[in-house]
């Protein structure tokens, strides 16, 4: 690794998914509380890392000619949009709930890119509702991510509506069709 | 002075009852009885107080922590429940606390409403139940707000129909629900009023009346073309005129003290010209050479008497130009708004993602920081004149997302004055 990739690839994986809603408060929710009274062991201190999947068995999509990459890690390419805990290491898939969660109707939409071949497709991210967080493989990644008033482009907003319990569990990512390429221009301000 | 040696043992020991007997010298007066059943309450509030919002992961609870930033003493706190919100009297003796719970842990009936709490002993003063199932559950900030007569409080609904609740909080009573289609969050506007953002890059302004009842509504042209660039809504007002921060660094001043909104001129944070850095500077530079834009939660803050706008910024070759909006930054950059031009720059011990700055005259800046090696997050203090690092608050929770300083620009001259007499 020459110097320039070794300072950007720390500066980058430093800061890869330190961003909003979940992301900081997985990176914040990690830290241990209430352990003022005992020295940080060094077992707390793995306790206290950020749940970003890193250290989570690898696994496959069900076509991985086709539809490459590791569903349990944040750069598989399909989650492009994605913010929060990833179902397909909660339980579930990278596009089904854990058992006894409910995916949510409503949701938002992106675009990302397929490298096996180069296609954009609309992927619909869904949370998974109805039990506390699953606190795993954290992933937040905001690219063409739209404020508030785009609703239908925003991430910051807990998706759980229009199931019988509106707490959020987990994402998926639910490829939808291929995009038109003018969907991804107008989605990237 | 010739017991010490003797203390200095006892308590390295931690052997009490054992030195008392080798050092009976120190035999003291037996303690008092006390008084069991004792709950403080907390005094006039200091120039730095200032509430932060603790969230917790998992289950997106949160609660309000009341700290000194001059101690970084932790004060008081309240629950707020799930994807709260905190709004403060302009008095600074209540707050209202708008939140989210469920019956049975997260099944059953839930329940969403706003609490009011007195600000001396943090107890519940009443609670105001909303409809049910309708409060927007995002980590956007604008989702509440106070009219400017802080008699009625209005909540942003997002089902995903878009809707807001009135609260009369004289009459602790819910007044109304009015729709409010394609228009979302809420920023306080003329005598009575709040306006919204819609998607089209335009203001829907909302008017009630002096019973909290729907008087008027109107739409503003479009100030912004979110085809081509986007607000941050985290904006940051100065007195009622609010600054929101665009994905590509510049400013949109919007005036809301009349009726309708009064829209100035944006600005630019940032040379929009600046080149991208070649590998030689950023090596050089830590990255830090090339284009900045601005990102992060609580991104933007005030200073009203200053006349400044601070802004956390990042340079992009960090970033890679990838999710910009929200990505923390190793600085502020401070503005002064009249002049339209940087003045300052304050420099963070790693990154920020959320920050506030206190209204008064020697003010700091209160910030949720990360350290860039460890990743470690941090509450953190700033002198925010010279940028100088402070303190740091330690064990503060889990995620400090939002700061509100007690002190308003309007009182923070009367809260200096009750702090000095209460020092007398």
């Amino acid at each position: 690794m020459n110097p320039f990739d070794r300072i950007s690839d720390q500066v980058v994986r430093a800061f890869a998914q330190r961003t909003s809603r979940r992301g900081i408060l997985a990176r914040a929710g990690t830290m241990l509380v209430g352990a003022a009274s005992v020295p940080l062991l060094p077992v707390a201190r793995a306790a206290a890392q950020v749940p970003d999947g890193k250290g989570v068995p690898p696994t496959t999509s069900d076509n991985p000619e086709e539809d490459p990459g590791n569903p349990r890690s944040c750069d598989y390419w399909r989650y492009c949009g994605i913010d929060g805990f990833l179902c397909a290491c909660c339980g579930g898939s990278a596009n089904a709930c854990p058992p006894g969660s409910l995916m949510s109707p409503v949701t938002w939409v992106g675009t990302c890119e397929n490298p096996a071949d180069g296609k954009h497709y609309v992927i619909s991210y869904n949370d998974c509702c109805g039990k506390q967080g699953c606190k795993r493989c954290f992933c937040n990644r905001n690219e063409r991510e739209a404020p508030e008033y785009w609703p239908q482009k925003n991430n910051e907003i807990h998706w759980c509506l229009g199931t019988p319990n509106t707490s959020y569990v987990c994402s998926v990512a639910v490829v939808i069709g291929t995009a038109l390429e003018e969907d991804a221009v107008v989605s990237d301000p | 002075m010739s017991t010490r040696p003797g203390r200095t043992m006892c308590m390295s020991l931690a052997l009490a009852v054992a030195c008392t007997s080798a050092f009976p010298l120190l035999a003291r007066a037996e303690l008092a009885a006390e008084e069991l059943g004792r709950s403080l309450s907390v005094g006039p509030p200091g120039d730095h107080w200032s509430y932060y919002l603790d969230f917790e992961l998992g289950t997106f609870n949160g609660r309000y922590v009341l700290m000194d930033a001059d101690t970084t003493d932790y004060l008081a706190h309240v629950s707020a429940g799930q994807m709260p919100t905190l709004d403060i009297a302009p008095d600074g003796k209540e707050i209202y606390v708008t939140s989210t719970s469920y019956e049975y842990l997260v099944d059953g009936d839930r329940h969403d409403f706003v609490t009011i709490f007195d600000t001396t002993d943090y107890a519940s003063q009443g609670r105001i139940e909303l409809p049910s199932g309708k409060r927007a559950l995002m980590a956007s900030l604008r989702r509440s707000t106070l009219l400017r007569d802080s008699r009625f409080l209005v909540v942003y609904n997002y089902t995903p129909a878009t809707s807001l609740s009135v609260v009369d909080l004289e009459r602790r009573e819910h007044v109304m629900d009015v729709d409010t289609p394609g228009c979302h969050l809420v920023y306080p506007t003329g005598e009575r009023g709040v306006s919204m953002l819609c998607g089209d890059g335009s203001l829907q302004t909302y008017h009630f009346g002096e019973a909290g009842k729907l008087r008027a509504q109107e739409r503003s042209k479009p100030f912004f073309d979110p085809q081509v660039d986007h607000l941050k809504t985290n904006a940051a007002a100065i007195g009622d005129t609010w600054y929101f921060v665009s994905y590509s660094g510049d400013v949109y001043p919007v005036d809301l003290s009349g009726e309708s909104p009064r829209f100035e001129s944006p600005w630019a944070l940032v040379d929009h010209d600046k080149k991208p850095a070649n590998i030689i500077q950023a090596l050089f530079t830590m990255g830090k050479a090339g284009p900045w834009l601005p990102g992060g939660m609580q991104l933007a803050a005030t200073h009203e008497a200053r006349g400044e706008l601070y802004v956390i910024m990042h340079p992009i070759f960090w970033s890679e130009s990838k999710g910009d909006h929200d990505f923390p930054g190793p600085e502020v950059w401070v503005y002064d708004i009249r002049s339209k031009e940087r003045v300052r720059r304050i420099k963070s011990r790693g990154v920020v993602m959320s920050i506030n700055v206190t209204p008064d005259d020697a003010p700091v800046l209160t910030a949720f920081g990360a350290d860039i090696k460890t990743e470690a997050t941090r509450l953190e203090v700033y002198d925010a004149i010279s940028g100088k690092f402070l303190r740091e608050m330690v064990e503060y929770g889990q995620a400090a997302l939002e700061f509100e300083p007690v002190a308003q620009p309007g009182n923070a001259l009367s809260l200096v004055d009750a702090t000095k007499e209460n020092a007398q």
